[in-house]
């Protein structure tokens, strides 16, 4: 603990965090060698990716981001969001407003100012809240900033009034409900039903070509890098520790003068920002936003996700983003008619057998492992102690029972 | 050494509380109950279970607010807080530590991470995310787990601990706070007899520095603590004295000792 | 059918009547019998519950089954009066969860009145903004409700309550 000062920001980070610094490995590595593979390695090679797995992975790396956002509210804090889609598709739709105004007038019905679904609707001029979106910055700023503000706005007034629990959770599917339904509406002016889509091009460069998408994927991988070691460097600090405290006793951390409104409030709105990049990196990549995003049932998937991981890990949720998305692509292709029950099946048996989730699996494996040696060892007694204690060490602050 | 009530009005108090009824549901918890406690005072709280002992603690804490009545606080720059405003948060900052009825540790951090939060200062966001150790906040946590005894534990989960353990770990987090004033719900619950009195000796000690508000059914500990003790009964004060006088009061004896 | 202004089918009054009883039923089941008596306990305090000798497990897998069949007898009452399909429940589920919430959870009248209150306030802002407007400000009411009482209309008051 003590020496921890001394080192450098990035070495207290991944100090204490092996499974992590393994799960950023991987990460750095495909962030070089795919894009690579894709572009430089003929098509017909072995080893080349095709620009559709680079773009499906790219989008499991926004899921995992997201993912992040999620545990580190969940696992952290305790708050269980069942809303932050909503977050997601809001990122999402502010990049797909600075899509749509980079169309121009190569739309079908060639309006330089305003996007197809606007003139079909016989809007004349563009509503007070699409100014601005033509600018990159903006839109880039906007992407943290509405689901920030949104996030804001509803945890002040939520962890004021100590909403917890099942009360909380319910009106976080609420919200999103409500936006599902604000959105789907063709007078809100974010293109209703059909959301924003047929994008071009993304600064100037063409969506379509491979060298963007890798410049995309490259984007995403980077910013899931950079969320976890955000979140690390969270949960690391003396804050992740009142976060925990506020988890495991909201009680005891007010009683020892820390004011939890504002405790999970930060962090709300950091997870919210966190989810706000992963939508908009997410949407250039599949080339569509639409309402469907906002879709409870869409909130509920990340927080199995996470479960299926590992809360309070954070490496979890994003071994736990990938695994259950890409049994979902494995699922639907190779079994069209049966993976709905399939990742059903998924799902109960991760909670039945592995509360703790895949990485949880792990640690259980290790200690059974060590167990047995343990057991060879009584044979021989020799130093047991330094062997029991290995078990314990090397796993995180595990998710409190209490939900 | 505290046995005197503090009558004068320029004896300064820590605590005053005049008047104070707080009722849920129409049940009466608190029956305009008054209390004063001076500086460095220990006061030991008896009672009937029901008889409003927790319910003042959460009335003076800001947990619960008070119907009706006074409560006022005075910190170390003889400042006066009316404690009904405040909630939580705020009353533990002016320097109101509180100690549970059942031992409330966070028990997935370790036993220096749980000293470590309660040490006085740092509450703010940006504070708590930028916290370094200083050399001399180490030293004063290597303090505290000296008193209570569990510096071979420091790494240990607080989960991990037995049950006294914990209360003591508690106390520990009450003493990193530095409150002026202390509240101790049953802390030699679930205590051997040999840590109950290692306690008490530790609270007199304590009492030097602080004033003491300690709740407690263990007869042996209170005769321990040797201190003024405050009687309560449905939500008011019964009587206050010394334990021999409060003993030999005959309505104390009907309502609780004699049952 | 009853007079101009307000009409009723016999369906629909059936099926008042019929969720009444349903409600009347359930309402003894928790007060009268042991089961009823048991569900509670587990609610209040689990540990103790179970160091009574009451199945903990039992009683949570009975209740999960109770649950589910008045859920059930929901969808027969609800096949009166729109076309059944395996999506049916799907739109029900925001809207349940919003009644539980806004009466109280735990509550059996807290549901009652949040059920009705929604249902009417509903149809009140039906005509006056839309469905789908009416039903995104029902929402935004709840969300804003739950700041004023974060436990639902008919909250549990008292000390254990906190301590859950």
């Amino acid at each position: 603990m003590t020496q921890t000062q001394q080192l450098g920001p990035l070495t207290r980070l991944l100090m204490n965090d092996a499974a992590g610094r393994k799960v950023l490995l991987v990460l750095v590595l495909m962030a070089i060698f795919i894009p690579l593979s894709n572009l430089l390695l003929p098509e017909g090679s072995f080893f080349h990716v095709s620009t559709y797995t680079m773009t499906l992975l790219g989008k499991y790396l926004c899921y995992a981001l997201l993912a992040i956002a999620v545990d580190l509210i969940w696992g952290y804090c305790g708050i269980l969001s069942l809303g932050h889609g909503a977050f997601f598709a809001l990122g999402g739709y502010a990049m797909g407003m600075y899509l749509m105004r980079q169309i121009g007038d190569r739309g079908v019905y060639g309006n330089p100012e305003l996007p197809d679904f606007m003139v079909f609707l016989n809007w004349t001029e563009l509503p007070w809240y699409w100014l601005g979106f033509d600018q990159f910055w903006f839109a880039m700023l906007m992407v943290l900033l509405a689901p920030g503000i949104l996030a804001f706005v509803f945890g002040a007034l939520a962890f004021r009034s100590r909403v917890t629990g099942v009360y909380l959770s319910i009106i976080t599917q609420a919200l999103t409900y409500a936006l599902l339904l604000a959105f789907f509406r063709n007078d809100m002016g974010f293109g209703g039903n059909n959301g924003l889509t047929d994008f071009k091009d993304i600064l100037g460069y063409s969506l379509q070509s491979d060298n963007t998408r890798a410049v995309l994927f490259v984007a995403s991988a980077l910013a899931l890098i950079l969320g976890y070691l955000l979140s690390r460097f969270i949960v690391t600090s003396k804050l992740g520790r009142v976060l925990v405290a506020i988890r495991d006793s909201e009680s005891r951390a007010r009683f020892l003068g820390y004011r939890v409104e504002h405790y999970k409030l930060f962090v709300f709105v950091v997870s919210s920002m966190l989810a706000g990049v992963a939508g908009a990196l997410y949407v250039p990549q599949v080339g569509i936003i639409n309402p469907g995003e906002f879709a409870p049932i869409n909130s509920i998937e990340i927080i199995i996700w996470v479960a299926v991981g590992g809360r309070g890990t954070l490496f979890g949720a994003i071994i736990g983003a990938m695994l259950v998305n890409y049994a979902k692509t494995y699922f639907t292709g190779a079994f069209a008619e049966l993976w709905l029950f399939m990742l059903g099946g998924l799902f109960v048996l991760t909670t039945l057998y592995l509360p703790k989730g895949v990485v949880g699996l792990w640690a259980q494996l290790k200690e059974k492992y060590l167990l047995k040696k343990q057991k060879a060892l009584l044979v021989s007694p020799q130093d047991q102690s330094s062997v029991a204690t290995e078990g314990v060490t090397g796993s995180e602050p595990s998710a409190g029972e209490k939900a | 050494m505290s046995l005197q009530t503090p009558k004068h009005i320029d004896n300064p108090s820590v605590l005053y509380m005049d008047g104070v009824s707080v009722s849920f549901d129409g049940f009466k918890a608190l029956n305009s109950l008054s209390m004063v406690i001076a500086p460095g005072e220990m006061r030991a709280i008896i009672g009937p279970n029901g008889a409003g002992k927790t319910t003042m603690m959460d009335v003076i804490t800001g947990k619960t607010r008070p119907d009706s009545g006074t409560i006022m606080f005075t910190d170390n720059h003889k400042t006066e807080h009316d404690l009904t405003r405040f909630d939580e948060a705020d009353v533990a900052n002016l320097g109101v530590g509180r100690k549970f009825q059942k031992p409330s540790v966070i028990e997935s951090l370790t036993v220096f991470e749980n000293l470590e939060m309660s040490l006085k200062g740092g509450r703010g966001i940006w504070q708590a995310l930028m916290h370094k150790l200083t050399a001399e906040k180490a030293q004063k946590l290597d303090e505290i787990m000296e008193m209570i005894d569990l510096t071979d534990k420091r790494e240990e989960l607080a989960g991990n601990l037995s049950h006294g353990q914990k209360q003591w770990l508690e106390i520990g987090m009450l003493l990193g706070q530095e409150p002026q004033l202390l509240l101790i719900d049953e802390p030699a619950a679930g205590m051997t007899d040999e840590e109950t009195m290692k306690t008490a000796e530790l609270f007199k000690r304590l009492a030097q520095k602080h004033s003491l508000m300690v709740v407690e059914h263990d007869m042996d500990f209170i005769e321990a603590l040797d201190c003024k003790v405050t009687v309560l009964h449905e939500g008011h004060v019964l009587a206050e004295g010394s334990l021999a006088t409060v003993k030999a009061n005959p309505q104390v004896i009907e309502v609780y000792l004699g049952r | 059918m009853i007079n101009p202004a307000l009409e009723l089918t016999w369906n629909r009054l059936y099926i008042i009547i019929f969720s009444l009883m349903v409600l009347a039923l359930l309402a003894l089941i928790l007060k009268r019998t042991l089961f009823g008596l048991q569900m509670r306990a587990v609610t209040m305090n689990r540990p103790m519950a179970s160091s009574m000798g009451i199945k903990t497990g039992w009683v949570d897998a009975l209740t999960f089954g109770l649950g589910s069949g008045i859920a059930g007898i929901a969808g027969v009452a609800l096949s009166q009066l729109t076309n059944v399909g395996p999506n049916l429940g799907q739109a029900y589920i925001i809207d349940s969860f919003m009644v539980v919430v806004f009466g109280g959870v735990g509550n059996l009248w807290g549901t009652l009145v949040g059920a009705m209150t929604l249902g009417v306030a509903n149809k009140i802002f039906e005509p006056l903004a839309g469905a789908v407007l009416a039903k995104i400000m029902v929402l935004v009411f709840i969300i804003l409700f739950i700041q004023k009482r974060p436990r639902g209309l008919f909250a549990l008051k008292g000390r254990a309550v906190d301590n859950g």
